[in-house]
């Protein structure tokens, strides 16, 4: 609970505290004017606890960053937190009390047998051997100095300090005087507030020399001050910026020169030209920018300006990319070899698996797509089946001269990068592949001549259009009704449409136009018999 | 905790088995910090880990295992895979003609020629144990060596190994990643033999598997290899009381108490949590509490069943990693809001929770995250009745216009 008797002089504007397992940012100590005794005005994370933004009665004490966060609060139900050494000790501290084999009243009538509590109790409370420490949602928000326990976690090198009280960048550094081999740390959920200079960010940095792993997330950091923790972590090679509402610009070029890995998921990118920035960072061979609403993807064709030369991961699943064209922009990176696409319109442009294969064939170096590697079969039938899609239009660019449409085959390449290449691999399409069939009835009908006798002899020809599986049947009957000729004693033949040919004679009922190669324009002769 | 070492014998039977303990050993030799060729890094604490392998004069470490299939094909790639110097070539075993996903092949024909080349090694491999405590099968269900061969080598184990445990990890077959249409025959057939001779059978089933793969790690396609490497992380689990310092489940006999109410009703059901890709693991928190959640979904389950619909018979929860026992404590309250735990009366076991300290691992290039801690529950639930029921409806179906039985009575049955 509160801190000791001096609350109101221990609280310090912009410290971050708890109430009521609330989070918030202290932002005034002191009277109030229309009510007693001394108050704390509060900036709460949970905008639903604000009453208002700093005012009373007219008067203001305190600004806040977002509108009706704030609130007053006595002082003692203020609770500023631990020291991280007490936490460490309440988490993993030796417990007497523990036994090996414990049963707790249970569940569905069972009882909960808990095994080996002590023995893990003891192996964690052996800190020169722990490797890594949790210390989430404990209320750490003072890291201090303590000779008596330099070093006390030698082999630790994984730090969780995660939804704590921690404020300030300087109190953090405290922390490699107990994990002098710190190496993932993650301060998720960590408000800090206290804000940085250069002098102190250099200061700062040789305590994080062997930190290779940092994650932010929801922290609020805000873009302008990332050079800041560039500087204090200066072999980071991973880091996790994710919800941070964070508003994209341009690094110093010798920022994270080391990064690998950036994951920037959850954060507002409505234009990609706010990521091309990140494009300099030279070591950079993954990047995450999942569900942030980016609208399509560029690369600009500058030879000189190599953009994320190394870059071989990219992930962009739950964002709004509709276009293809955003597809032949990926296929600009000289070194992409793994893309992850789900949940973009992109993919919905066609059918599931075309659309798996149209940005296959579009991006020639890729390897795997949506975690799924393609094997090399599946390359060549998707660029195959890319090749004979667009086939009718490239042979029209192919086609046109230069007067008519001069700019017909440019802009086809231009849609088609790729389409030079797998023609070359491939050959073109044949001609036959490209005719569309269509599946309308209407254009599989034939057109029949129905006439009784003979062709010459001037008699009434009817003329009807039938599928071309109408059985033969079916077509007996219809001359009945039509030339009031008994089916049973029709004979049927049928000249081919231009020819003079000998009639061909229709002898089976059961067989249908088609299998008689009956064509259009075709004319039918019943005699009968 | 450490005593006289207690060692299992792993057997990978088929095609199934041998991919699955390619993928098996690889994860334990980077737990246990042993390199491609047998040889350990860094200083021996733990001598847990004996129990799985073996060490040479030369200071090597060889694992306990042995594969057996009778096409070559599959274990020709162990043979000049990236662990072939690990294991020493009378381990990895191979016919000429394989079963043709034909359980009677398995069984009788091709089989009976395999099964005394293979039988004595398991001999020669026991020999060399100090207390062996049973053995490891895996294999697939649905496949002709895996169903019928494994039913071979189970019943003569009985035999000859009585007093042994016999534990399996079979593979359940399913509708979309399936070679065979007579999967149903081929897993109704090991089963009625293997109901009797192993003590306990840790069912994974590929749609399950396939589905996690899709709806967790967002593989669009998922192919043996990400179920695989799926599979042993339950696999690891469910084994790391025997292969490190731990205290609950760390023989196979605990897990036979623990698990096992009746003889006939040995199929716990695996869930695992958290099942997470890379990009998720670094914004979720994985707390105690969310880590548990999970592993009561039916989404984390390695069966596809609705153990709502069913009743509780005994249930094991290993945590691994960094939580302490008062972590413990938060969650079990949390899974007494649970109304939905429902237990049978005619059965005495109730919850085990442990901890193990060690960490997981994954294999470089996995879709899984590497995560600090994670959960393992085995549980003994009367749902798994409903995997079973599909299984025979299909075999009905099949078997009522006898279609495909003529290729088990060409062979004998």
């Amino acid at each position: 609970m509160s801190t000791g008797t001096n609350t109101k002089c221990s609280l310090m504007d912009g410290q971050r505290v708890c109430c009521n397992n609330e989070y918030a940012t202290v932002r005034y100590t002191g009277p109030v004017v229309g009510a007693s005794g001394m108050w704390v005005g509060l900036e709460w994370d949970n905008l639903s606890r604000g009453r208002h933004s700093g005012s009373y009665k007219g008067r203001e004490y305190f600004s806040v960053g977002r509108p009706n966060s704030g609130s007053f609060v006595r002082s003692h139900v203020v609770d500023a937190g631990i020291e991280f050494i007490d936490a460490v000790k309440e988490k993993y501290g030796l417990d007497e009390s523990a036994v090996n084999e414990e049963v707790i009243e249970g569940i569905g009538g069972r009882d909960i047998i808990v095994i080996g509590a002590k023995f893990i109790n003891k192996k964690q409370s052996n800190f020169s051997e722990s490797f890594s420490i949790n210390l989430y949602n404990m209320k750490v928000s003072s890291i201090t100095v303590n000779p008596l326990y330099e070093h006390l976690l030698p082999k630790a090198s994984l730090l969780d300090l995660s939804n704590n009280l921690i404020n300030s960048w300087l109190v953090v550094s405290n922390v490699t005087f107990f994990m002098p081999n710190i190496s993932t740390l993650s301060l998720n959920n960590c408000r800090m507030t206290a804000p940085l200079n250069d002098s102190e960010a250099s200061m700062i940095s040789s305590c994080f020399d062997k930190v290779s792993t940092l994650s932010l997330n929801k922290t609020l950091i805000n873009w302008h001050d990332l050079p800041f923790v560039s500087i204090m972590f200066a072999n980071l090679r991973e880091l996790s910026f994710c919800d941070n509402s964070a508003q994209l610009s341009g690094l110093p070029s010798d920022s994270f020169a080391q990064l690998q890995m950036l994951l920037l998921d959850f954060n507002p990118i409505d234009s990609w030209d706010l990521v091309l920035q990140l494009g300099r960072l030279p070591g950079l061979t993954e990047l995450y920018c999942n569900g942030c609403g980016i609208p399509s993807v560029y690369f600009p064709d500058s030879k000189e300006d190599q953009f994320f030369p190394k870059l071989s991961l990219l992930s962009l699943k739950q964002n709004k990319i509709s276009s293809l064209e955003s597809i032949n922009q990926l296929n600009k990176l000289p070194r992409l070899v793994e893309l992850s696409l789900t949940a973009n319109p992109v993919l919905s442009l066609d059918k599931e698996e075309y659309a798996r294969m149209e940005v296959v064939a579009r991006i020639g170096g890729m390897v795997t797509l949506n975690k799924t590697t393609i094997l090399a079969r599946e390359r060549m039938e998707s660029e195959v089946w890319y090749s004979i899609k667009y086939g009718t239009q490239w042979f029209e660019a192919k086609a046109t001269s230069d007067v008519t449409e001069p700019d017909l085959m440019g802009r086809f390449l231009a849609f088609h990068p790729r389409y030079r290449e797998i023609v070359k691999k491939y050959g073109e399409p044949e001609i036959g592949q490209l005719k569309k069939t269509s599946n309308k009835l209407k254009d599989s009908l034939l057109l029949v001549n129905i006439v009784v006798g003979s062709i010459e002899s001037g008699t009434r020809v009817v003329s009807k259009k039938l599928p071309s599986g109408t059985t033969i049947m079916k077509l007996k009957i219809i001359i009945e009704k039509v030339f009031r000729v008994d089916k049973k004693k029709q004979l049927l033949s049928y000249v081919s449409a231009g020819t003079s040919n000998k009639p061909v004679l229709i002898d089976n009922d059961y067989r249908s136009l088609s299998f008689f190669a009956i064509d259009n324009n075709d004319t039918i002769i019943v005699t009968s018999s | 905790m450490s005593s006289a070492a207690r060692e299992v014998i792993s057997v990978h039977i088929g095609q199934c088995g041998t991919q699955i303990g390619n993928a098996c050993w690889e994860l334990f030799c980077l737990e246990h910090g042993i390199n491609a060729d047998g040889k350990m890094e860094g200083k021996l604490e733990d001598k847990s880990f004996e129990t799985f392998y073996a060490e040479t004069s030369s200071g090597q470490y060889v694992p306990r295992a042995l594969f057996v299939d009778l096409e070559p094909t599959v274990i020709d790639e162990v043979r000049t895979g990236k662990y072939n110097k690990l294991f020493h070539p009378e381990q990895l075993l191979t016919g000429k003609e394989d079963a043709a996903n034909n359980y009677a092949r398995g069984f009788y024909t091709v089989g009976k020629e395999m099964i005394d080349k293979l039988l004595d090694k398991v001999r020669k491999n026991a020999e060399s144990c100090d207390g062996l405590q049973g053995f490891m099968m895996f294999h697939s269900y649905g496949g002709g060596t895996g169903s019928g061969f494994t039913s071979l080598l189970l019943d003569r184990l009985q035999q000859e190994f009585g007093k042994k445990s016999k534990f399996h990890l079979p593979v359940y077959p399913s509708p979309e990643v399936s070679t065979a249409v007579v999967e149903p025959y081929n897993s109704v057939l090991t089963t009625h033999c293997t109901m009797e001779n192993a003590e306990c059978a840790f069912m994974v089933d590929n749609t399950a598997c396939y589905e996690i793969c899709q709806r967790n790690l967002d593989v669009e396609r998922p192919t043996y290899s990400n179920l695989n490497r799926l599979i042993v992380q339950i696999v690891s689990a469910i084994t790391s009381s025997l292969r490190f310092d731990g205290c609950l489940n760390v023989d196979l006999a605990e897990f036979q108490t623990n698990l096992v109410p009746y003889p006939r009703i040995h199929y716990p059901l695996a869930s695992y949590a958290p099942i997470l890709s890379v990009d998720k693991m670094h914004h979720e928190q994985m707390t105690v509490e969310q880590i548990t959640n999970a592993a009561f979904s039916a989404n984390n389950q390695m069966i596809k069943c609705n153990t709502r619909e069913g009743k509780y018979m005994a249930c094991c929860m290993l945590y691994r990693g960094d939580i302490i026992p008062k972590d413990i404590n938060t969650a079990i309250n949390q899974m007494k809001a649970k109304s939905d735990i429902v237990f049978v009366d005619w059965c005495p076991t109730g919850f085990k929770v442990g901890i193990n300290y060690h960490p997981t691992t994954v294999v470089p290039g996995s879709d899984m995250a590497k995560t600090p801690r994670s959960l393992c529950m085995l549980t003994n639930t009367t749902a798994m009745g409903q995997a079973w029921a599909r299984l025979n409806g299909k075999f009905d179906l099949m078997y009522s216009k006898r279609a495909f039985v003529h290729w088990y009575v060409g062979e004998g049955m």
